[in-house]
């Protein structure tokens, strides 16, 4: 599924607001008077970047990352021991 | 008469008495050693270099008395690898910013077309993302076992220290897990474009293009990027397999395998986080039109062209398309 | 100064495990942490030696070297000590240790292995002598209380010396002269980079 293609000219300000998450980021952006639209600055670049598919297979990946160590969380403090119950035998525990 | 041999007799067998006690108070020369069979300290450390034996404990590991391999390994972990360390990835840097500075960023000679081709689907950004995402935290937690105690306990001192590299060893040890099946992934997805061949032979002769304003051919991965992925391949499974090693103490190994497992899981990573800063600075600010590969699954065209020629022919010959499919955004905007 | 350390005779050592005894009930060492071993070489066989092994408070101590996050410390008697509350229960003194005194009280990695846990040379740690919180963590402080580690006072038979380094090397020394043999004190030269002459 491809997204539409990062060109600088066929982007305007109002183009850029559609994507909720980067919404905040966006007026933080305009602040910081680097928004200069249609024009082809690094900043620019970097936002159409962001905001196309890098977010999507970026975000899936870092939460499917997340689930995975919690699944492992779980299922390795079942299998490993604390040592009282390790080093003990039936006739021993010391 | 009869008394006077009773007094005899009795002086006798006191004297007699006297002399085998006399007689037989140790002297130097009479000395038993009792322990003259025994095993010597030295020796045993000599002969096999480390002292053991039997314990009534259950934890049979603590047979061990005595491994003086444990200063050996000191010695590599706290000197050793930290020059290793330092050299490999402060060399990277340094030289990655000579090179920048002195060549700057790779353009597209043609400028961009506007057209675009598909370059990795979305499973494929996905699984590289997990991996890379994963690769930075376990590097820097890794980074931090190594080098957080004379770099940056100093700043932070010794609570907020501990705390954070509490949490790091977490991180490090449970993102471990996506990373391991995001580079057996990787190594599925990508093993056909990355057998070695002879076009990449001729790409390195020509340097890949590293120098001047040469394209020299390459399919889908050029040389360079084949190699990045086998030492993602081979070294991801090195430290993957030692650091399973390590996070299981000795369910495989005794101490000395453990020793073993911690100094080729630690040089493994020092050189694979180097390895992988030369390939996030190409992919980044090396090169123009190169981050959009993985950011969107798209390059431009004239991009592809350039670098990745033979690529381009064999996918448009593969849509049997002279031209590769224009984007309809980018056209009617233009 | 006193420098504190520890001999075991090891030609006295009849694995009475004594010494074991008196460290787990002194400082209530949970189970399976076992600050105080004896281990006997050769068992069965002639020449069986039995030596008791716990931390040697080695002069530069590699378990404080190789710490990611440096939480050992050396007292001025020459103790080495370690901070619970900065351990991050990685291993690596255990690893680097040569007497294996490190303790933990879980098995792998995954979790946490715990903190780390090692005998104290009865001398407590980083918290205030003899406070609640200081037992409950390292055990008994008894070097506070200028008292001697317990194992060496509860041995049987006075294999286990604990002290002042010049003066049990000393009482050693007589005691090998006197009986004629000695087989050395293990462990000291891999700790404090010396020998007994004999």
């Amino acid at each position: 599924m491809r997204g539409p293609a990062p060109t600088t000219r066929a982007r305007s300000r109002r183009q850029l607001q559609q994507n909720k998450a980067t919404k905040l980021a966006f007026h933080v952006y305009l602040r910081t008077g680097l928004c200069i639209p249609g024009r082809r600055t690094f900043a620019n670049r970097l936002f159409q970047l962001v905001e196309v598919n890098v977010m999507k297979a970026f975000l899936l990946a870092c939460i499917a990352a997340a689930i995975v160590a919690a699944l492992a969380v779980g299922i390795l403090n079942r299998v490993q021991q604390p040592v009282e119950q390790a080093f003990a035998t039936s006739a021993v525990r010391l | 008469m009869a008394f006077f041999g009773k007094y005899l007799r009795l002086v006798l067998g006191a004297c007699a008495f006297l002399l085998i006690i006399a007689t037989s108070t140790p002297s130097g020369a009479q000395q038993v050693n009792p322990t003259a069979s025994s095993v010597k300290e030295q020796q045993l450390l000599q002969e096999l270099n480390r002292v053991q034996g039997r314990v009534s404990i259950p934890d049979q590991r603590s047979g061990v008395l005595e491994q003086p391999a444990g200063r050996d390994w000191r010695e590599f972990r706290n000197v050793t690898l930290r020059w290793i360390g330092g050299i490999a990835i402060l060399g990277m840097l340094a030289m990655l910013a000579i090179f920048y500075l002195s060549r700057g960023m790779v353009r597209l000679e043609s400028g961009r077309s506007g057209r675009s081709i598909v370059r990795f689907t979305a499973f494929e950004r996905f699984v590289h993302w997990m991996t890379a995402t994963c690769f930075i935290i376990l590097a820097i937690s890794g980074l931090n076992i190594t080098f957080g105690r004379p770099l940056l306990l100093p700043l932070i001192g010794f609570e907020a220290f501990s705390e954070w590299s509490q949490w790091a060893k977490y991180a490090h040890n449970y993102l471990s897990f996506p990373f391991t099946i995001g580079v057996v992934l990787i190594f599925l997805m990508w093993i056909v474009g990355n057998i070695p061949n002879k076009v990449d032979v001729d790409w390195l002769k020509r340097g890949g293009g590293l120098v001047g304003h040469d394209h020299p051919p390459a399919y889908r991965f050029n040389a360079g990027q084949k190699a990045i992925y086998w030492i993602v391949v081979i070294g991801g499974a090195a430290v993957a397999g030692t650091g399973y090693e390590l996070m299981f103490p000795f369910y495989l190994s005794g101490i000395e395998g453990m020793q073993l497992a911690e100094i080729v899981h630690s040089v493994v990573a020092v050189l694979f986080v180097a390895a992988m800063l030369a390939h996030i600075y190409i992919g980044t600010v090396g090169m123009e039109g190169a981050f959009e590969a993985m950011g969107s699954g798209t390059v431009d065209i004239n991009w592809a062209k350039e670098h990745h020629r033979l690529w381009l022919e064999e996918e448009n010959a593969r849509t049997g398309a002279n031209d590769a499919r224009p984007q309809p955004a980018a056209t009617a905007a233009e | 100064m006193a420098r504190m350390k520890f001999l075991c005779d090891a030609d006295r050592c009849i694995e009475c495990n004594a010494c074991v005894t008196a460290c787990k009930n002194e400082h209530e060492v949970p189970w399976g942490i076992n600050r105080r071993r004896v281990v006997t070489i050769n068992d069965g066989k002639p020449g069986e030696r039995s030596i008791s092994m716990a931390c040697m408070h080695c002069t530069d101590a590699p378990c404080a070297a190789v710490c990611p996050v440096n939480c050992f410390y050396t007292t001025a008697d020459g103790v080495v000590l370690h901070s619970k509350d900065l351990c991050i229960g990685c291993g690596y003194c255990f690893y680097a240790c040569p007497f294996g005194a490190p303790q933990y009280p879980k098995v792998g990695n995954f979790g946490s292995r715990g903190k780390m846990d090692k005998c104290t040379y009865c001398a407590g740690g980083p918290e205030a002598d003899g406070s609640k919180e200081e037992y409950e963590k390292y055990g008994a402080n008894r070097l506070a209380e200028g008292k001697l580690p317990l194992c060496a006072e509860m041995c049987s038979t006075k294999s286990l010396l604990a002290g002042d380094g010049e003066i049990i090397a000393q009482i050693y020394k007589e005691r090998v002269t006197k009986r004629g043999y000695g087989s050395g004190a293990w462990g000291w030269k891999t700790a404090y980079r010396e020998t007994i002459e004999s």
